[in-house]
């Protein structure tokens, strides 16, 4: 089984490399981006399996970003990050099915589950 | 011998009709008439005492005719009554014509006391056919005048001002044709070319066929009400509006209440958040010293986790500082201080980013004002670091600037005017977007990751405890400009410098 590969935009530069320590340790692939652009660009022109967005970037909300890389990219899983309450950021991405949330801090193992256990099925 | 008697007592009654027609020149003021009739009696009276006189004394012999004599003397009696009952009549009629003008002059009293103007108009020969002089003064001319300028309706109509003649008109042919009376207020435009309010009330008078032969009615001068009415008007608005802006005043306050007590409440609960952060904080810390120690003696490979961890225990620590500062109010230790030297001092010690061009424009002519130096300054860094930050983030992540070209420019001013010092941080970055910029004093409201969004919240605090403000302008692409002032009340002298 292939590992799963998994993009981390997030802003904060000590948070993204943290979490993605912490996958790579877990088994993944990970790669990262600082700007919701830079983030946008990597997630249109790569396969990832899994995409994890702050809510909140600097040049771009996270929700925009999400949706401009499942328009180009439709089999990408993705994940909305914040550190808001779930029912807030519920309410700004405006209950789209297809964007999943994680409330910061959020546990690394269990999010890796989720997409090793989806990718797992996919394949 | 009867006959001479008749004959004499017609000359007594001849004589007394004289006598009561003289009478009648003091009851009616006309001498010339009852001078005549008086005249023509004594007259006749006098050719019948020559006949008498001849009777006695020439010629006892001649006797006057008895019945012509008789004749004569009913004709006197009837001389007699006729001017004795005629005078009451004119006594009664020179009453009537005083009650008369006594009721006129009460009348005119009476209008004159109540300003009303009375007229009377004679429709059938389309004139005014009376004019008081109240009614002529109000038009602005003597009676005669009134008269003469009334001689038609048409030519009343010259009175009313232009703009109220068709309406002026069309309610007196109204009353006319349908034989109502009518009441009106419209306005006069006197010869003289003063305006006048007036109220105007008419009625009709009737013949025996019902036709209207006459109006007479009243003009009251209204201006003066008419004037203080507009008055109450203008003063009702103007209240109107101080209501309003009292009111909006009044929620303003409310607002500005409201928020502080707020803030007040907010204070509380991060003081006491923060300080309970502060022990965990403490443990983590500390534990993290062990580990860094043992890993890096181990050699592990593990320093970029650990300088993640240490950098952001720091942050954490940061925070929890900038919080409780937020909410605890240190007491203000003010100080006499030249402006442009201390900031100039200020700035040298601050480590701009070398790609950020510093400008200095201290301009405040040495002037000195008296603040908490301490405050100011934490307020002053405060903006320098945000300036900083602004010209780092840009929108695409590369540092070639906000497009102008002008690369990354942090201004810091200072300048003297309007009663107050200024002193001014500028950059060229992105700028605050006009949806923010109400909002970026707010406590904890935040745009860049890392930061408690109390920054400027506390700026803010600091200006207004010295009696200043801050004020914030930015242009999108272009920059940001934060200026911050303080009151050059006292101690605008040079000072010395402690």
């Amino acid at each position: 089984m292939s590992p799963s590969k998994l993009l981390i935009v997030d802003d904060d530069r000590d948070f993204a490399d943290g979490l993605a320590e912490v996958m790579e340790m877990l088994g993944h692939l990970v790669d990262v981006a600082f700007t919701g652009r830079a983030g946008v660009e990597a997630a249109t022109g790569n396969d990832y399996d899994a995409v994890v967005m702050d809510v909140g970037l600097p040049d771009l909300s996270g929700v925009d970003g999400l949706l401009e890389i499942l328009e180009i990219k439709p089999e990408t899983r993705c994940f909305l990050m914040s550190g808001y309450s779930a029912a807030h950021v519920e309410e700004r991405a405006g209950g789209l099915g297809a964007l999943e949330i994680l409330t910061k801090p959020f546990d690394p193992e269990a999010l890796s589950q989720r997409i090793s256990a989806a990718a797992h099925r996919d394949r | 011998m009867l006959a001479t008697g008749v004959l004499a007592a017609s000359i007594v009654l001849q004589l007394t009709a004289a006598g009561l027609a003289l009478r009648l020149v003091r009851v009616t003021g006309w001498w010339l008439a009852w001078v005549f009739v008086s005249a023509a009696l004594v007259l006749m009276s006098l050719r019948r005492c020559i006949a008498l006189y001849r009777v006695l004394v020439e010629d006892r012999s001649l006797s006057p005719d008895l019945s012509a004599e008789i004749v004569a003397l009913c004709i006197s009696v009837l001389m007699v009554a006729g001017v004795a009952l005629i005078g009451p009549l004119f006594a009664r009629a020179k009453k009537n014509e005083r009650d008369l003008h006594h009721s006129e002059e009460r009348l005119r009293q009476a209008t004159e006391l109540a300003g009303l103007g009375y007229w009377v108009w004679d429709v059938v020969a389309d004139k005014c056919s009376h004019c008081s002089e109240e009614n002529a003064r109000i038009h602005g001319v003597s009676v005669d005048e009134y008269l003469a300028r009334s001689s038609s309706f048409e030519e009343d109509v010259a009175f009313t001002h232009p703009d109220d003649r068709d309406e002026y008109r069309r309610i007196n042919q109204e009353a006319l044709a349908m034989g109502t009376g009518f009441d009106m207020e419209y306005r006069l435009l006197t010869p003289a070319g003063e305006t006048r309010h007036v109220h105007e009330l008419g009625k009709p008078v009737f013949d025996d066929a019902g036709s209207v032969i006459q109006f007479y009615g009243t003009v009251q001068d209204i201006t003066e009400r008419r004037r203080a009415e507009e008055e109450i008007q203008k003063l009702n608005f103007v209240l109107e509006r101080r209501v309003e802006a009292r009111t909006s005043e009044l929620h303003a306050t409310q607002d500005a209440l409201v928020r502080n007590e707020r803030l007040a409440a907010l204070g509380q609960l991060t003081g006491a958040v923060a300080h309970e952060l502060r022990n965990p904080l403490g443990a983590i810390a500390t534990s993290f010293d062990v580990i860094q120690n043992k890993c890096e003696a181990a050699k592990l490979g593990l320093d970029r986790a650990l300088g993640r961890a240490k950098r952001n225990i720091e942050r954490c620590d940061d925070l929890i500082s900038e919080l409780l500062d937020f909410t605890r109010t240190k007491i203000l230790q003010p100080e006499p201080t030249v402006v442009d030297a201390w900031l100039s001092d200020l700035l040298d010690e601050q480590q701009i980013p070398d790609h950020i061009t510093l400008n200095a424009d201290l301009d405040a002519e040495g002037a000195a004002v008296v603040f908490d130096r301490e405050q100011v300054r934490r307020a002053v860094i405060n903006l320098v670091d945000n300036a900083c930050q602004a010209m780092v983030i840009d929108g695409d992540g590369d540092n070639t600037g906000n497009g102008s070209g002008n690369g990354k420019q942090l201004t810091v001013a200072t300048r003297r005017t309007n009663g107050r010092i200024e002193i001014e941080v500028a950059d060229t970055g992105p700028g605050i977007p006009e949806d923010d910029l109400t909002k970026v004093l707010e406590p904890l409201f935040n745009t860049k990751s890392g930061g408690t969004g109390l920054g400027l919240a506390i700026v803010q605090r600091i200006m207004d405890r010295h009696s200043g403000g801050l004020e914030i302008t930015s242009e999108k692409h272009r920059g940001t400009r934060v200026r911050l002032w303080l009151p050059a009340g006292h101690g605008l002298e040079e000072a010395t410098p402690r």
